[in-house]
């Protein structure tokens, strides 16, 4: 019976997690690899029996494939933001980053106008100071550029 | 000891005692609330704001704050699957399906009133335990520790729903991912990738906030809906619901009890940590409920349980820190610190001869509890309504506090590239129907799973360990647990086919 390609995908990524895990564990002396091996083999032994044992119903494989329904170009789309969300925080800080990032991703993303967008970005950048670095006397990561 | 009693009480109602129990009660409100953030960096934030004041005091504020924490962080954990710390894990598995439904006020007052009565429950127990304490920590050896981590793993066999294999390849992934750090044995690092950060083992909060809130988020996201949906939003009126929740938590106020019994035991023996207790209680709630196929999809059973679970255990580990100085969490490590520092040294002796100073800090968690829980009930209402703000608003806002919450802790681009990493895992987990629940069990039990193992292995030269009575009782009830879900499906099973043969 046919499985869904990324259904594939991730349980072939199972068995090369735990396939690979097994290869490092023997680097190892055997005190330290003794249980990441068994516990790596046993996950490596139920990753095979999940990829080799065919699927009982279609119906199942379906469920389990589109929990969530959506079109794979909003999906991808959104996975671009998460990058940009993550190269802002790293490059310019977690609230620097997240104000600009707010800015942009309601702007571009969600449509919203320009006084919503600039609003609640300006808003929530200074909660999280005020928060974080005031109230809580905590430095939240500054970025790469500030560190 | 009823002067003692009676005098601990009365300590804590005079006035400059007793507004500085509000503060801490709101303190830790807030803090919980915040993903990411808990107890022990509230008492690291409060510390220094106590050196000023008279050392009594000093501690009621700091464990009202302490004790409110979990229940705060099961407010985020409800509302927007932003569970701040590992025991708030089951409150989001079952609360935020409630929320997406509507009812995340009935969720929140049931998640307050247990945790009240849990935490209330505790206190007691506090009381009570003082003159067993030192025979019941004396019989918990590692081998014990190991079973009972064992014994958490059970519930793992109610989560397995209809993918039995990909539950297992999550629950293995999760343990494999446990032993990422330094091994216990040769102090070696494994799966390491040639850097620093993970020698101290993947973090806990970036992984729970990347794993659920994040990839929660991404989903929102994706799909362009709230947490409530539209068509939800019309039926429901959000917030409505909330005595229906505490109304509820009576209703089942055997389960309880139960789970603030074994909470509180289960916190008296140091090094186990909260999410054990948690997810021992959420499993125990699993496995006696009538309606087990709720579970994971809203059930309120389940939030009860582990919520009385969570504050259940701070009586237990608060009397192990007092009595013999083995602080069972950072939390309790920081009061221990601070104890000393102003001059009550833990000590058998000291239940003896401070019992008032115990009793007043019992009292504090009592009433902390109980007043957090009137807080979260009047504002349980108004709060639900968060989760049914528009999704453009929600979800950004939400999606840049939660990889704030999972790196605030400690501040370094790991925990950034970890909150992100998890938050693609998770949303793929979800995508092809892999338990993130058995996941996250796995990676939470599997330290304290090998640790102990390691331990009573070196202890006893082999695998005697395992005749111990106590162990093995701990086995025979594993065993059970483990077997019972499939015994209860086969059962029904096997009634339906004697009902459609009946009927035919």
């Amino acid at each position: 019976m046919r499985s869904e390609p990324g259904t594939r995908s991730i349980q072939l990524g199972a068995i090369l997690l735990f396939g690979s895990a097994c290869i490092v564990s023997w680097s190892y002396p055997p005190k330290a690899r003794w249980i990441p091996l068994i516990i790596a083999t046993t996950g490596l032994l139920i990753a095979l029996v999940d990829f080799f044992i065919p699927v009982q119903k279609k119906e199942d494989e379906k469920e389990a494939c589109n929990a969530l329904d959506v079109s794979p170009r909003r999906e991808l789309v959104v996975w671009l933001w998460i990058g940009i969300l993550f190269l802002l925080v790293v490059s310019v800080g977690l609230i620097v980053g997240s104000a600009a990032f707010l800015a942009i991703f309601l702007k571009f993303f969600w449509k919203e106008k320009w006084t919503a967008t600039i609003l609640v970005s300006v808003v929530t950048g200074a909660c999280i100071y005020l928060l974080f670095n005031k109230a809580f006397q905590m430095q939240l990561y500054r970025g790469i550029f500030f560190e | 000891m009823f002067d003692a009693w009676l005098s601990g009480l009365a300590s804590v109602f005079y006035l400059d005692t007793f507004y500085l129990l509000l503060i801490g009660t709101a303190i830790g409100y807030m803090i919980g609330f915040i993903p990411g953030l808990a107890g022990a960096f509230a008492l690291a934030m409060l510390i220094p704001f106590t050196f000023s004041m008279e050392p009594g005091n000093a501690v009621v504020l700091l464990l009202a704050t302490h004790a409110v924490v979990m229940t705060g962080g099961s407010y985020s954990a409800i509302l927007f699957n932003a569970p701040g710390t590992g025991a708030n894990i089951p409150a989001s598995w079952e609360g935020y399906p409630l929320t997406q439904k509507g009812q995340g006020g009935r969720a929140i007052a049931a998640a307050a009133t247990s945790s009240a009565i849990g935490g209330a429950i505790s206190g007691i127990v506090l009381m009570g335990l003082i003159p067993v304490v030192r025979m019941i920590l004396l019989s918990f050896t590692p081998p014990e520790f190991f079973m009972l981590s064992i014994l958490a793993y059970s519930f793992v066999a109610g989560l397995v729903g209809k993918h039995p294999f990909r539950a297992l390849v999550a629950v293995f992934a999760g343990i494999l991912l446990s032993t990422v750090g330094i091994d216990p044995v040769l102090a070696l690092p494994r799966f390491s990738l040639g850097t620093f950060y993970l020698w101290e083992g993947v973090k806990l909060v970036p992984l729970v906030m990347g794993m659920f809130a994040v990839s929660e988020m991404i989903k929102l996201a994706v799909s362009g809906q709230g947490i409530v949906a539209g068509s939800v939003k019309g039926g429901v009126k959000i917030g409505h619901d909330v005595f229906k929740g505490v109304k509820e938590t009576f209703q089942h106020w055997f389960l309880v009890l139960r789970c603030s019994g074994i909470a509180s035991i289960i916190g008296i023996i140091p090094g186990l940590g909260a999410e054990l207790a948690t997810f021992m209680c959420y499993g125990h709630a699993l496995q006696t409920s009538k309606h087990p196929e709720e579970f994971g999809k809203g059930s309120i059973e389940g939030i009860i349980g582990a919520e009385a679970g969570n504050n259940g255990k701070e009586g237990g580990s608060l009397l192990t820190t007092l009595a013999f100085g083995v602080p069972g969490s950072s939390s309790m490590a920081i009061l221990l610190g601070f104890f000393i520092t102003i001059g009550i040294v833990p000590s058998p002796e000291m239940l003896k001869q401070n019992l008032p100073l115990v009793f007043s800090m019992a009292w504090v968690i009592i009433i902390a509890n109980i007043l957090g829980a009137a807080i979260s009930i009047f504002a349980g209402r108004y709060m639900a309504w968060l989760s049914a703000v528009r999704a453009p608003l929600l979800v950004s806002i939400l999606l840049v506090v939660t990889v704030i919450g999972g790196a605030a802790t400690h501040n370094n681009l790991g925990d950034i590239v970890t909150t992100f990493f998890f938050g693609f895992v998770g949303y793929q987990m979800d995508k092809y129907g892999y338990s993130k629940a058995a996941f996250i069990v796995g990676f939470v039990l599997g330290k304290i799973t090998e640790k102990n193992l390691l331990l009573s292995l070196q202890i006893y030269q082999g695998v005697g360990f395992l005749t111990r009575p106590l162990t093995l009782g701990l086995a025979a009830i594993a065993i059970f647990a483990f077997a019972w879900p499939f015994f209860k499906r086969y059962r029904d099973k096997a009634k339906m086919r004697g009902g459609t043969s009946n009927e035919i």
